[in-house]
């Protein structure tokens, strides 16, 4: 099979997703909430700032930013995912894809590079206040770069749970609500290992919580084991997500 | 003559749902370039036998060899409600590789088969069921694959695109492309199929070619009508004793002969035989004999029936 047909049909699919999300209200009022969210939790950051001007920059309005992009995909991700696997299985549309020359590999790709254009879209919408600072006089690109790439792979795996979660079912709001549980139990188990004696197990619950890893990115540090445990989740869930499309085939 | 290829087997293809059997032991052998006919009450198991031979639902037990690429139209037609029906088409053409340099004059070749030119530019989701069906089968007929699998392709239709997917299958089949088709129209399987298998929870009645299943109910037609020389009231009285299959006599005088018609229920072999051998035994001299044949609505209700459990 050549490489150029799977990438045209793998671009196909994922033109056709992305067409879908912008032609309905759905990615719209996402957005719109979304930079409504950040430019209001910005301008906050912003007054605090200026009765404190003690404090630097990075850490009282760039890093806030991130951590509030990646809060805000607890919500969105769910969102944007529920309608790829659940909806088409409801209106059993994929099987129109599954009887196509698409593999499974290349309907899980496609879907998943639509999900994530349409967060990258949302995402870059924030360039907008780096570039507000950058205007006052910031300067400090490689902890904006270093943020913006542990974002991504940090949303990257959000999708990938979503994906997954929603090739459970046929239900989105089933699909919506399990995906959101799922990121926040992920996010919260950091919080438990307080409240665990063992060291070794701490330090095992705190690796798999997705809460630790997107720290140092945040720092402008770039940590080989952060970046291997998002490539490991994503990996992981999209086996899990190809497995469950193979299903019909049990 | 060239031997044709079986395009579609199966053996003892069997599928069960959380213990119940939906498909039991089924035996299909559909020749290259044949139109069959999947028949059956709803529940029967066509749309079970038809996702397993699509590939999309695995068989509990048994086999099935499908040789050439399909193309599976659901009962419900997968189809993108947000798109515009030309860009519905080219997106089917793209993820099923049909080649960009054909991919348009292909498009417009179907749009003008299935007569989608007046729509070709409204969204699915405005589009009415019917119409949303013949986008489906454009859809099956724009890749060009060698087995059609189509899953209740007349719903919705009206009687004019009716007489046009008929043509469409008729001309299907001139290309020597092998059709599954199940349908609740008989008059559809009578104009179109070649054979057919009649289902029943799962099990199939009868599984051949269309012009067996005539034969073998030729000679146990329910009307008989017969010209006789003589009848009498005596014989309708001994006729109506002896034979409980009887449902009605009628008859009328026609210049010296009389004509009667004798509707039966058929409940067992030879019957026929043996009122004609009465009609004998009385001296009646039958003059003319003739039987109205089953059509195939009677068979499959008569099918159907016998073996209900």
């Amino acid at each position: 099979m050549s490489i150029s047909k799977i990438g045209t049909r793998t671009y196909t699919l994922c033109m056709r997703e992305l067409l879908s999300y912008f032609s309905s209200p759905l990615a719209y009022i996402l957005t719109a909430l979304f930079i409504f969210l950040l430019g209001w939790n910005f301008f906050n950051s912003l007054v605090l700032t200026k009765d404190n001007p003690n404090i630097e920059l990075t850490e009282s309005l760039i890093t806030p930013i991130f951590v509030n992009i990646n809060f805000l995909f607890l919500i969105v991700a769910p969102l944007l995912t529920m309608r790829s696997f659940a909806e088409e299985k409801k209106e059993k549309t994929l099987d129109l894809l599954f009887t196509s020359c698409l593999s499974d590999m290349e309907i899980l790709l496609g879907k998943f590079l639509s999900v994530l254009g349409v967060s990258l879209f949302m995402i870059s919408l924030s360039f907008i206040f780096p570039f507000m600072l950058f205007l006052s006089g910031y300067s400090d690109w490689s902890i904006l770069l270093t943020s913006y790439a542990g974002t991504i792979l940090n949303i990257s795996s959000y999708l990938m749970i979503g994906l997954f979660l929603g090739s459970l079912t046929q239900n989105q709001i089933l699909s919506a609500l399990l995906t959101f549980c799922v990121l926040i139990f992920l996010l919260l188990l950091a919080h438990s290992v307080n409240f665990i004696t063992n060291p070794y197990l701490a330090n095992w619950i705190s690796f798999i919580s997705i809460a630790n890893h997107f720290q140092s990115f945040s720092i402008g540090v770039v940590n080989t084991s952060d970046i291997l445990y998002y490539l490991c989740t994503i990996l992981f869930f999209a086996f899990l997500t190809h497995r469950s499309l193979g299903a019909r085939k049990w | 003559m060239q031997e044709l290829q079986t395009a579609i087997t199966t053996e003892n293809l069997c599928k069960e749902y959380y213990g119940r059997a939906a498909l039991s032991e089924l035996n299909l052998k559909i020749l290259s370039g044949e139109i069959h006919a999947l028949l059956g009450h709803n529940g029967a198991g066509k749309s079970t036998t038809m996702k397993i031979l699509a590939g999309l639902m695995p068989q509990t037990s048994g086999n099935s060899t499908i040789l050439g690429r399909i193309g599976y139209l659901p009962e419900q037609p997968p189809l993108y409600l947000d798109m515009r029906v030309r860009d519905f088409l080219r997106f089917v053409g793209k993820i099923h590789n049909v080649p960009t340099a054909t991919l348009r004059s292909k498009i417009e070749e179907v749009v003008a088969t299935l007569s989608l030119d007046k729509f070709c530019d409204r969204l699915i989701g405005n589009l009415s069921k019917g119409q949303r069906q013949r986008i489906g089968v454009a859809m099956v007929l724009l890749y060009d694959p060698q087995i059609y699998i189509l899953d209740e392709p007349t719903i919705g239709l009206d009687p004019a695109s009716l007489v046009e997917l008929r043509q469409v299958i008729k001309q299907l089949q001139q290309k020597q492309k092998t059709v599954l088709i199940s349908t609740h129209q008989l008059s559809e399987v009578n104009h179109l199929c070649d054979s057919l298998t009649i289902l029943q929870q799962g099990r199939a009645l009868y599984s051949g070619a269309m012009q067996s299943l005539q034969e073998m109910f030729k000679f146990n037609a329910p009307i008989m009508q017969l010209t006789l020389r003589e009848y009498r009231p005596e014989v309708q009285k001994q006729l109506l004793d002896n034979f409980k299959e009887i449902k009605k006599i009628s008859y009328h005088k026609n210049g010296e002969h009389t004509e009667i018609r004798v509707v039966t229920n058929i409940d067992r072999p030879n019957l026929q035989d043996e009122i004609m051998g009465t009609l004998m035994h009385y001296n009646c001299g039958i003059l003319s004999f003739t039987q109205e044949s089953f059509t195939l609505e009677d068979i499959y209700l008569k099918m159907t029936k016998q073996n209900h459990l």
